[in-house]
């Protein structure tokens, strides 16, 4: 029972130092203003930036709605093929060679360089930026979920053959729940990749989203509405990352046995 | 009439294989298992392996590192085919021993999935085998009782000993109530008092269930203990050296370690071994 004592406080707890950290930093931001006297210019002040806030908050909110479409949509498509290509590497040797330099090259290959021709080629809509998140959101989940189908021993794997456990049964009884910790860890890292992903599409073409805005206010020279739009954004990625937290604590049996 | 004769002198002929492996549960008959190298070369593992094992005894492997013990017990299991030679198991391939659920192996290792209880570890191959009844379920408890895990069967393996998950792992062999045990230096990971329980315990069960067992192990006393015969091996290539029948009364005592004969025994296949790695003339 204190196990669950354990993890109930424990969200509890991290809420709160995540608030205290960001009140040190709203304090400090503040004094560094003051004590060297930075023109609003560069650096508006915490409440210039909480002004801008509330005032546009219903701008802020519609675009944080489409960003946050383009997330979750190109994300669940990255996650999809990133499964899928691990569970067909996994069962066939020959295409895990002939994929790998591809699948490097997706990774290498600077992304914001090819936006704008796979922008010409499937123009403006809602399509080529899912393609984008989805390129650099799928290779964690790729790569951690390979791994993790090739975590199981050999010995394991004897044991099954030695009741003539079907290839499937494996999969179900063994395979699948040793890769889940591994699955959730390249979950949460392909989560924080297809906010940047989002991001970096929005600046190079797009007329909504908060990396839309925030090119929008710079250019404008808008600075504590462009902070504003930051703050927005980072709390969206604390969102995206949170829910990854949550399905995990729920599906995890490493987490549920405190084995993490 | 003539007919008749011919038939039933062909049903004669048929009979008498059968009735010899009426005996031999296990029959292992020139196997050789040759590993490819990196570099060309190959390396035999096992040549002209011949084994009988009847119904219901108990046989040990026993030889140096290397001579291909492991080898000969994932043959007889069917998980490895060998180069040469055959094994039947009641008088079939063990690929059908296998689909009939009537092999069960037990590794150095207990091999346990971490998320799973240890009765659910205990009950995952009565599942794969689609045998996950109402009895087994109950049998599972039974056998559980049997090799002292009864109050931990809802623990998970992490919070257990490795004696204990040694335990699980030969639980969840017996669970499955197969004909033919295959142990795999089960004891190997554990210290010397740990393995003397377990011996003592696998010899219970096994007077009580009263399975045939090959049992794999580089400690000559507890082969001699728990054997009614012990092979040794030799490597490069791995083959039979000697086979001695332990002349040991059953039920064994374990003060029968301190007897003559059992002394005997041992020391006889201590200087076979250590001749045979040329370390006595
Ligand atoms: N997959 C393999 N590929 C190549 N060689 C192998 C393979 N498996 C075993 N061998 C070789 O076969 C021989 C017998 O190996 P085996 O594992 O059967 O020995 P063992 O008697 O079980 O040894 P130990 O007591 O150390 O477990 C060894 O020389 C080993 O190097
Ligand atoms: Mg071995």
């Amino acid at each position: 029972m204190r196990a669950a004592g354990k993890t109930h406080r424990g969200p509890v707890r991290q809420a709160v130092a995540i608030a205290g950290f960001i009140a040190l930093l709203v304090v400090l931001w503040q004094s560094v203003i003051w004590v060297f006297g930075v023109p609003g210019y560069l650096l508006p002040t915490p409440g210039e930036v909480g002004a801008a806030l509330v005032g546009q908050r219903d701008t802020f909110l519609q675009h944080a709605a489409v960003t946050m479409t383009e997330v979750v949509l190109g994300l669940g498509a990255g996650a999809l093929l990133g499964l899928a290509l691990a569970v067909v590497m996994d069962q066939s040797p020959v295409l895990n060679k002939a994929l790998y330099v591809p699948i490097l090259a997706t990774q290498t290959t600077p992304i914001v360089a090819i936006t704008p021709i796979l922008i010409i080629w499937f123009g403006v809509g809602l399509a080529p930026k899912l393609m984008i998140i989805a390129i650099f959101s799928f290779f964690p989940v790729l790569v951690n979920t390979l791994a993790g189908l090739q975590a199981t021993g050999r010995q394991m794997l004897l044991l099954l053959d030695s009741v003539a456990a079907s290839p499937w049964q494996v999969y179900r009884y063994v395979r699948i729940p040793m890769a889940l910790p591994h699955v959730f860890a390249g979950l949460r890292l392909a989560a924080a990749a297809s906010v940047v992903g989002a991001i970096v599409v929005e600046w190079v073409s797009s007329t909504a989203g908060l990396g839309y805005l925030l090119i929008l206010y710079q250019s404008r020279l808008n600075v504590s509405k462009a902070f504003a739009t930051l703050v927005v954004l980072l709390v969206l990625g604390l969102l995206v990352f949170a829910f990854f937290a949550w399905i995990e604590r729920r599906f995890s049996w490493q987490k549920r046995l405190g084995m993490d | 009439m003539e007919e008749l004769s011919a038939v039933a002198h062909k049903a004669k002929r048929a009979a008498a294989p059968a009735s010899v492996r009426e005996r031999a549960l296990v029959s292992v008959r020139g196997v050789g298992k040759r590993y490819p190298l990196e570099d060309g070369a190959e390396v035999d593992a096992l040549a002209g392996f011949d084994l009988d094992i009847a119904d219901k005894e108990f046989v040990s492997l026993i030889g140096p590192s290397g001579c291909g013990k492991s080898t000969a017990l994932s043959i007889v299991a069917g998980l490895q085919e060998p180069t040469h030679g055959e094994v039947l198991i009641a008088g079939h391939p063990p690929a059908r021993a296998r689909a009939d659920r009537e092999i069960g192996v037990v590794f150095q290792q207990p091999v346990l999935l971490p998320w799973r209880t240890i009765r659910a570890n205990c009950t995952l191959l009565l599942e794969v085998a689609g045998r996950w009844t109402k009895e087994a379920e109950e049998r599972a408890s039974a056998i559980l009782e049997i090799v002292g895990l009864a109050d931990f069967a809802e623990r998970y393996p992490h919070q257990l000993s490795g004696g204990m998950k040694q335990r699980a792992a030969i639980a969840r062999a017996l669970c499955l109530d197969p004909l033919l045990l295959l142990m795999d230096e089960p004891f190997g990971a554990l210290d010397e008092f740990t393995r003397h329980q377990m011996n003592i315990e696998l010899m219970r069960i096994w007077s009580r269930d009263r399975k045939t067992i090959l049992f794999v192990t580089h400690n000559i006393a507890e082969a001699v203990f728990m054997s009614d015969r012990v092979i040794a091996m030799s490597p490069r290539p791995g083959r039979i050296v000697e086979e001695i029948t332990v002349p040991l009364p059953r039920p064994r005592d374990p003060d029968v370690r301190f007897t003559r004969e059992f002394t005997e025994c041992v020391f006889h296949l201590q200087r076979l071994l250590e001749r045979d790695e040329g370390r006595l003339p």
